[in-house]
Formats: structure tokens, C-alpha cells, sequence
């Protein structure tokens, strides 16, 4: 029971989580983390994929009725999951986005680099200046 | 008294039934959780202002450490403490009950231990998503005791675990302050804060 229950809770968040991140990333205009050009899409994608994981989080007692998830537990498969959800944007970002930015940004640091170049093309750019 | 008070509030779903079906959603072990540890990654990546922003993925970070301790503080007191739930002692025509039974103990609620030690946190240092997420966090406590899982006592014991926790991962996130900055550099070099 409890790996049914953690295998529902782990797809909830990944879900939850890919959409708060495309949110986050369209509020903080970290173009290269987006899945779609246009923010518009980016925010209703983070509703939809937030919002069903959310409603039928909020509906759990009616769906398992037995069971639970302990509150350590429950804290450390939310971050495995968010972890997941974090490489699964930057990978798909990434591919999705690889015509659109064509050099990697160097004027820029950290989290605020993402703003006009992918991940990857970051990660590139920073173990070729490395070498 | 405590037993007066549960039954004042678990009242109110007598005699309002959707009250009570609603708070069982709010309430339950996972919709508020899920919510504030999604802010937690708004506040990590969503902030625009590079001075902002390291401010609360530090909070953030403090954050955790108090839902790690408030955690290990409730499993070390249930181990060598067990108070039945209400449910379990009082006649049942006198709870209302909108949840499953759990098995563990009543006292304290590991459910307020958590997200008072992350709304407390957060609230130390940005008082914006500190009331939300304090705001969040009495409507579900009270609400785990309108559902009839708890008593008054118990989320109150659990909210003074949540302010422990946040106290003592301030101090330790004060003494271990250049790991937090390590950390938090090392995530910036790889373009992750």
C-alpha cells in the first residue's frame, strides 16, 4: 500500500512541481527554462499542471481511504520529486530551446544566466572555459 | 477543558456537513504540505532581484532544516510518548469524523509541528509569504481538529514544536552561516540560484 501510495504521490508532484517551476520561470523571465515562447502558454501549462495534481491532492481521503505517507517520509520523497522535476525542465528546456538561444550568454550569473540561454548551453559554455 | 473545546469545534461540522467534507480536503496529510513546499520553489526560483532573491533561497533553505527538525522532534516524542485520538476515547456519536482512523499518536500533530516551523521560518525574514503561508497553516490546524483527528491541545503542542524547530534552525543557519553561503554559491555556479 505504501508504495502505491508514494507512486501517486511522487507523480502528483512532478507534476505540481514541473508547472510551479514554467510559473516561476515566466514571473522571473528566465526565458531559457520555458517550455513555450510565449509567457501567456507558460501560465496557463503551470495552472493546468498545478492545479489536477492539486485538486485531487485535496480529494486524497476519498481515493485512499487507507494508508499514509509519514510526514519525514512525505518530506523527503517532495524533494527527490522536485529534484526529478527540476532535471526533467532543464533537459526538456533545453532541447526545446536550443534554435532559439544560439550563443551561450556570458554577461550574465547564476539563475539570472537562464534569461537568454538554455542550461545546457551554459553547462557547455562552462566546462569549454574550464578546459 | 481541551476535551470541551474539541467538541466546540468539532461541532461545527454537526451542524454544517460541508464544512466538514471541505476542511477533510484542506486538512488531510498532503494538500497544504504539497502548497508550501511549492512556495518554497516559487520563493527559490521566482524571485527577480539578485539581493532578494539570495535572501530567501537562504530562508528557504532555514526553512527545510526546521520541517527536518520539527519532523525528528515529533518521531523522537512519539517514541516514548502515546496519547490515543479522540475518536479512540470518546463515545463515537459524540465525534464527528471526516478522515480515516490514524493509528499514531494524537499528541503532537506532526501536521502543525511542520508547516508552523516552515511559516514561522519564512515569516522571520519575509513577512510577505510568511503571513500567506501562516494563514495557511492555523486554517489547517484548525481544521485537524474539526475533522475530530485531533485535539485542541495536541496542534497547539505541535505549533510550539514548529516554533522550536524555526528558533533552533535560525541559530544553527547563524553559526553554520558559510555553509548556507557554500551551498548556495556552489548552486550559482551551476546556474541553479
Amino acid at each position: 500500500m505504501f508504495l502505491k501510495l508514494s507512486f501517486v504521490y511522487i507523480i502528483l508532484v512532478f507534476l505540481a512541481g514541473v508547472g510551479v517551476l514554467q510559473a516561476a520561470a515566466a514571473f522571473n523571465d528566465l526565458n531559457g527554462l520555458l517550455f513555450f515562447p510565449k509567457k501567456m502558454f507558460s501560465y496557463f501549462f503551470a495552472l493546468v499542471m498545478t492545479g489536477l495534481p492539486l485538486a485531487v491532492l485535496f480529494d486524497w481521503n476519498w481515493h485512499y481511504a487507507i494508508g499514509i505517507i509519514q510526514g519525514a517520509e512525505q518530506t523527503e520523497l517532495f524533494f527527490l520529486t522536485m529534484v526529478l522535476a527540476l532535471f526533467f525542465t532543464l533537459l526538456v528546456s533545453s532541447i526545446i530551446n536550443v534554435r532559439r538561444f544560439s550563443e551561450p550568454n556570458d554577461n550574465l550569473e547564476g539563475l539570472d544566466s537562464l534569461r537568454k540561454s538554455t542550461y545546457f548551453q551554459m553547462l557547455k559554455s562552462h566546462f569549454r572555459k574550464k578546459n | 477543558m481541551d476535551i470541551t473545546l474539541f467538541k466546540l469545534i468539532n461541532g461545527i461540522p454537526g451542524k454544517f456537513p460541508m464544512v466538514g467534507e471541505v476542511m477533510s480536503g484542506i486538512s488531510n496529510d498532503y494538500f497544504l504540505t504539497v502548497i508550501i513546499f511549492l512556495i518554497f520553489v516559487v520563493m527559490w526560483f521566482g524571485t527577480r532581484d539578485l539581493q532578494r532573491r539570495r535572501l530567501s533561497q537562504r530562508t528557504v533553505l532555514i526553512a527545510l532544516i526546521a520541517v527536518g527538525l520539527a519532523n525528528a522532534m515529533v518521531v523522537m516524542t512519539t517514541a516514548f510518548f502515546f496519547r490515543p485520538r479522540p475518536f479512540a476515547i470518546l463515545p463515537l456519536d459524540q465525534v464527528h469524523l471526516f478522515f480515516y482512523k490514524p493509528t499514531d499518536s494524537s499528541f503532537p500533530s506532526n501536521f502543525a509541528a511542520v508547516v508552523f516551523a516552515a511559516a514561522i521560518s519564512i515569516f522571520a525574514t519575509n513577512r510577505k509569504s510568511g503571513i500567506i503561508l501562516l494563514v495557511i497553516a492555523v486554517i489547517g490546524t484548525f481544521g485537524r481538529v474539526l475533522i475530530g483527528i485531533h485535539y485542541p491541545t495536541d496542534v497547539l503542542g505541535g505549533m510550539a514544536y514548529g516554533a522550536v524547530a524555526s528558533l533552533f534552525a535560525y541559530l544553527l543557519g547563524s553559526i553554520f552561516n558559510p555553509v548556507l553561503v557554500l551551498f548556495l554559491n556552489f548552486t550559482r555556479k551551476f546556474y541553479l540560484s
